[in-house]
């Protein structure tokens, strides 16, 4: 037998083995089933794997001020992870560790006369999930990415944050919210929030 | 007579072929087939591995306000396609594969120096790319601090040299003379997302 340059394949190289072609043709078939066999399963894993989390929560209302609140979720449309309580992560599945670019959005509204200056804030904690225990936010994260903006009047200021991180499967994220406005008269709410995990690469280093 | 499959063109032996035929028909599926899933084969290679350098500035340092002062990054996250060399300039990512790519950044800062309330702005650009482009974000200042984060993507030709930066500016005045930010954190990435259509 001789094999082909790049993938082994055997065919047929003598008079003899001609003369036992279907010998020769089992051997390649069945060579060549194996080999498509494991580019299934692998293209079904990229297939699987690349693709994003798309998170909506509910509206959010009567945020308190200098407070951290933390992002309620509701609603998945298309999650490749798991999602345990509050915050979503990559699932256990070895397969979903990797780099990911995450991008969020909220409209922070301001119901009533708001004073200037009032900053109102976003951001999300990465925490090792396992240090992180049954209470949210104790101690300290592992990464921490923020944005914020003001509007010295009053209605929504959209806010968007967006980065990009490796995450393991032991590790999760939180998205929290905060503003300064401790005026009795106003009502801060966190509307339309949205969240995405778009899977780029593996655990690659 | 050797006769062909419908779609691939693969070549096997009908009945009433000798038997050499079988065998040169034999050699010729192996070699076929061993190069479509060559293609197969690097196409995994690429989807799994993409091309993707993040370069981050974990060290807090003081940049000049507008073009002149591009920030420079300290640490290389992940580079597979050796776009990052900090040695030779810390400010850029080169982009060295053709196709779609995604870019954008981030910064956490302190409010600026020996501001003036007013807007500050976050710019990345990719120079080079077709049409160069480039995105921005603002933030008002009030002296609690400025985070602001963009991306968009854009088209990568062969034959350019294609550089990814990003700066800080402001609109408003400065009193004082120092025109400057402190860059507490700062995250710069390019990934590819696909070849040129």
């Amino acid at each position: 037998m001789r094999y082909t340059a790049s993938q082994g394949f055997p065919y047929p190289a003598s008079r003899r083995e001609f003369a036992n072609a279907p010998l020769a043709s089992e051997l390649l078939a069945r060579a060549v089933d194996k080999k498509l066999t494991y580019l299934d399963t692998e293209w079904a894993a990229e297939v699987r794997d690349n693709t994003c989390i798309l998170t909506l929560s509910t509206n959010q209302t009567g945020l308190s001020a200098n407070t951290e609140s933390f992002l309620l979720l509701d609603t998945t449309q298309k999650a490749i992870g798991s999602f345990s309580g509050q915050q979503p992560r990559p699932a256990d599945n070895v397969a979903n560790r990797g780099w990911y670019h995450v991008i969020m959005s909220t409209e922070f509204q301001a119901e009533g006369a708001i004073n200037a200056n009032t900053w109102r804030k976003m951001w999300v904690d990465i925490w090792d999930f396992d240090t992180l225990g049954g209470s949210l936010g104790a101690g300290t994260p592992d990464r921490s990415y923020q944005t914020m903006d003001i509007q010295s009047a009053g209605g929504a200021v959209n806010l968007q944050l967006q980065f990009v991180a490796r995450l393991g499967y032991d590790e999760t994220m939180i998205v929290k919210f905060d503003h300064n406005n401790t005026s009795s008269t106003l009502r801060m709410n966190a509307l339309n929030t949205q969240w995405t995990l778009t899977r780029i690469a593996g655990d690659i280093t | 007579m050797v006769a062909t499959t419908a779609t691939q063109n693969l070549r096997y032996t009908t009945g009433g072929d000798i038997p050499k035929a079988a065998g040169e028909a034999l050699k010729d599926l192996a070699e076929r087939v061993d190069a479509r899933i060559d293609g197969h084969d690097r196409d995994l290679a690429t989807s799994s591995v993409p091309p993707m350098t993040v370069i981050e500035r974990l060290t807090p340092a003081r940049f000049e306000l507008g073009f002149s002062d591009f920030i420079s990054f300290d640490t290389v996250q992940v580079d597979t396609q050796s776009g990052a060399d900090l040695a030779l300039d810390s400010r850029l990512i080169k982009i060295n594969r053709s196709g779609i790519w995604m870019f954008g950044g981030l910064v956490h800062c302190n409010s600026l120096i020996n501001r003036v309330t007013t807007a500050a702005e976050l710019y990345v650009e990719a120079d080079g790319m077709s049409l160069d482009p480039y995105v921005s974000t603002s933030q008002y200042d009030v002296g609690t601090g400025l985070f602001m984060s963009c991306s968009t993507f854009g088209r990568a030709s062969s034959t350019s040299e294609i550089n990814v930066a990003m700066n800080i500016s402001h609109n408003g005045t400065t009193t004082g003379t120092d025109n400057g930010v402190l860059v507490r954190f700062a995250q710069l990435w390019a990934y590819w997302l696909g070849d040129l259509p």
